[in-house]
């Protein structure tokens, strides 16, 4: 029998992974993989808190948040694909400069 | 349709003009600013002529001969009146004071049913055009409503703005062609307007006070439009210190007046007077000196006219503005706004002395000086003061009708000699040669100006100025000390044609001679008129520099028309106040007719005398400026005392900015050191707290992840230990 724990810990250990790849890798394209994982993490969970207790916000909630992060998504690539273009890598590192 | 449905455009169309240029101005192509300008303001103009004769459509028409019976009614009701209230004082029978109240109220029946018999036409049911909307609010007091006044004298009024500041705005785009800021002036010069217009609608004091100022803000603008010449910045702020002086005044007066009345409503303040102060002549006198120091301070009365001469910084058309539709006009039409307090007081005797003083010295210093425009400042302190001395010898309509005509004539003389100073590229009259070759249009258009300063037959100055005199005639019955003063509104009127005169022939007919004062003299900036250094001065000659053209070109079309328009309208409107038409104009604005002005025989002996004191005025002038050229020299110390204009100038720097300039030493030290020195404390303050943070924003990438996900853990344990945040 599933309970909303065991939901809740599939969360944790999707957020637990994604902070894992956000924190350790240098690509950018790996970095917004990492973010995605955590997105969805979240969306574990509030899906799971609606289900069980009988309401329909959560799903609608997360059909908006998957929404909003394919647009997300969407940007951050031609960003990257820019920060490509201009130092011919796509990590983190010339990112730097823009303190400047 | 009811006139105030559309007349609040009228100040507003130019307000728009002023706001649009500020925005675009610089975008709209060359002149596209300055037509728009004078588009949106020929619309306030036509609609002006709408208001005008829809006033005059609504306004109640006399019957001559019955308004004198109705007069006389109206003058024997207040001795009856103070009978009442002295019988009620002494405490006298109840029968005798009954009786003097039925006696009362049989007279005034009386005075009832005389109107309505005089009254050829009735008013319409809605006049005087007024309108009121709650604005500012007073708990438990009748508070500042906001709204227009529109009766025959403000209609007149607005059409006369709005038509002359069309004109100058016409003449303007050509004149001011080629100067920097060039949409920047159309926008001031259109505010300028919309706040004389807005004044002159207004119904409320303190909504006219509002517009007063803003024309005080606006002249001070375009007094400094070059602003980089110090004489100009020295004349703004001259001008800006004299007035707001006696503004203050101003407003002092308005407070008093709403303490007495519990209102600024003016057709409230008109109705109330006569009952209110009746016996408190004291209010009345104090309300009306404290008015009267503003109106001094705007229309450049003796002593407060100091700012006028300077004024003449500005750009020509400024001059004209200032001089002819708003500004000094505002003073006249304040006072004659407050015409029923000032009658309930003593302050009209002491208004008729300062303008016949003010007239007569005005007039004795402009033959003193060479340059043009500052003939014409002078001119016009002059003919300000005949108004006040019409105001004050009891001649309102008198005044008003000066101011009419005046505002014409100077405007058309100002912008005759700003298309003098176009075509000849000098203000010297004495180096202008021999203008009449040259600018026929100009010079038929001076004349016609000149002849109607001068007070000759049958140009606009004559019939108001005779009208004036008039009135300080008749005044003579009420104070013997009036027939000074008619000896000194003809002095002043000799002395008028005498320096118009003057300034045609050397201008128009003499060919060019060197000026019989230096040129650093006849520009009266270092005379220590204008507190300038040498430095000064030097920058300031430089900034100045203009080729004169000995061959003077006319002006184009845009000068000439507005000539043209300005010179038939001034001649109008003396025809439209002269008895030829029965004093349309008068009796417009008052009820028909003007007491004084009847009968017409009692008028010969006045035009008569004037004629021949204008025509010796202007002999004069032939014999010493024209071809006789008749040898006679001035004293040098009289010249010297004109042209330093009696040295009241460095008075007021001696006595009042200088005394003010070293109590603000100390001040402004107070304010570099200590005030300063804290506001740099606080920045260098802000500016260490941001370099210590400035090191937080790292660059880089992983810094901020790191960041965001510790403040994620601290953010679950916070949640998981300290319970509900």
């Amino acid at each position: 029998m599933l309970t909303l724990n065991h939901f809740l810990a599939l969360g944790a250990i999707l957020f637990a992974i994604g902070l894992y790849g956000l924190l350790s890798r240098r690509n950018l394209v790996a970095i917004l993989m990492s973010v995605e994982i955590l997105l969805n993490a979240i969306l574990v969970n509030v899906v799971a808190i609606a289900r069980f207790n009988d309401q329909a916000q959560g799903d609608v909630f997360a059909l908006f948040i998957i929404a909003i992060a394919a647009a997300e998504v969407a940007v951050g690539l031609a960003l990257f694909l820019n920060v490509f273009r201009l130092n011919g890598v796509a990590t983190v590192d010339p990112l730097r400069r823009m303190k400047e | 349709m009811n006139p105030l449905s559309y007349a609040y455009l009228i100040p507003l169309l130019p307000a728009l003009g002023f706001l649009l240029n500020m925005l675009f101005g610089y975008r709209l192509g060359k002149r596209g600013g300055a037509y728009l300008s004078v588009g949106l303001l020929l619309t306030s103009t036509l609609l002006a002529t709408a208001l005008l004769l829809q006033v005059r459509q609504a306004a109640p028409v006399w019957d001559k001969a019955a308004v004198f019976e109705v007069l006389e009614a109206e003058e024997a009701l207040p001795p009856l009146e103070e009978v009442l209230s002295e019988a009620k004082a002494m405490g006298a029978s109840r029968e005798r004071v009954e009786a003097l109240e039925a006696e009362i109220a049989l007279a005034e029946e009386k005075l009832t049913e005389l109107e309505h018999e005089a009254l050829i036409r009735e008013p319409a049911a809605d006049f005087p055009f007024s309108s009121e909307t709650p604005w500012i609010t007073i708990a438990g007091e009748q508070g500042i409503p906001f709204g227009f006044l529109l009766d025959p004298f403000a209609a007149l009024m607005v059409f006369m703005v709005s038509l002359v500041s069309l004109l100058i705005h016409l003449f303007s785009v050509e004149y001011m062609a080629g100067e920097e800021r060039y949409p920047t002036f159309f926008a001031y010069i259109s505010l300028f307007a919309a706040a004389m217009l807005g004044m002159v609608m207004s119904r409320n004091l303190f909504l006219l006070l509002l517009f007063w100022e803003l024309m005080g803000v606006m002249s001070y603008l375009l007094i400094g439009f070059f602003y980089k010449k110090v004489s100009a910045q020295q004349a703004m702020k001259k001008a800006f210190l004299v007035t707001k002086l006696a503004d203050l005044g101003l407003l002092v007066g308005i407070f008093w007046i709403y303490r007495a009345f519990g209102t600024l409503d003016l057709l409230a303040i008109g109705e109330l007077a006569p009952g209110l102060l009746a016996g408190s002549a004291g209010v009345a006198t104090g309300i009306g000196l404290l008015l009267f120091l503003g109106a001094m301070g705007k229309s450049a009365q003796f002593p407060l006219h100091v700012w006028l001469l300077d004024a003449m910084e500005g750009p020509t058309p400024v001059s004209a503005m200032i001089h002819a539709a708003t500004m000094v006009a505002a003073g006249v039409y304040l006072m004659a706004r407050a015409y029923p307090i000032l009658e309930m007081g003593n302050a009209l005797p002491l208004i008729a002395w300062v303008g016949g003083l003010t007239a007569l010295f005005a007039a004795a210093l402009a033959p003193a000086f060479a340059d043009i425009k500052k003939i014409l400042a002078w001119s016009t302190v002059s003919q300000l003061g005949f108004m006040f001395l019409g105001l004050g010898a009891f001649g309102w309509i008198a005044a008003i009708f000066h101011l009419v005509a005046h505002a014409f004539f100077k405007s058309l003389l100002f912008l005759g000699s700003g298309s003098m100073i176009h075509g000849s590229g000098t203000q010297d009259i004495f180096a202008m040669n021999q203008l009449k070759k040259y600018m026929p249009s100009t010079r038929w258009t001076f004349i016609i100006g000149g002849l109607s300063l001068a007070g000759v037959f049958p140009f606009a100055g004559f019939w108001s100025k005779d009208e004036i005199l008039l009135a300080v005639k008749n005044a003579l019955s009420v104070n013997g000390g009036y027939g000074l003063l008619l000896l000194i509104g003809y002095a002043a009127s000799f002395l008028t044609a005498l320096y118009i005169s003057r300034t045609y022939l050397i201008a128009f007919e003499q060919a060019k001679r060197p000026s019989p004062w230096q040129a650093a003299k006849w520009n009266q900036g270092g005379l220590g008129v204008l507190n300038m250094s040498a430095e000064d001065l030097a920058q300031d000659a430089e900034y100045d520099h203009h080729d004169t053209h000995d061959t003077p070109h006319e002006s184009g079309w845009h000068i000439t028309t507005a000539l043209w328009v300005l010179a038939i309208s001034a001649t109008v409107f003396g025809i439209i106040g002269s008895p030829f038409t029965g004093n349309a104009l008068q009796g417009f604005v008052y009820r028909g007719i003007v007491p004084e002005l009847e009968p017409l025989s009692a008028q010969w002996l006045g035009f008569i005398v004037s004629t021949l004191v204008a025509l010796s005025g202007i002999t004069l002038a032939y014999l010493l400026y024209g071809n006789a050229r008749l040898k006679l020299q001035a004293p040098q110390l009289l010249t010297q005392l004109l042209q330093q204009r009696f040295y009241l100038d460095q008075a007021y720097y001696f006595f009042a900015a200088g005394p003010l300039t070293r109590l603000a030493k100390p001040l402004a030290w107070f304010d570099r050191r200590i005030i300063d020195a804290l506001v740099d404390f606080l920045a260098w303050l802000v500016a260490i707290v941001g370099d210590a943070l400035r090191r937080v924003q790292t660059g880089r990438l992983e810094h901020y992840a790191w960041t965001m996900a510790a403040a994620a853990v601290v953010l679950l344990l916070a949640l998981s230990f300290g319970g509900q945040l």
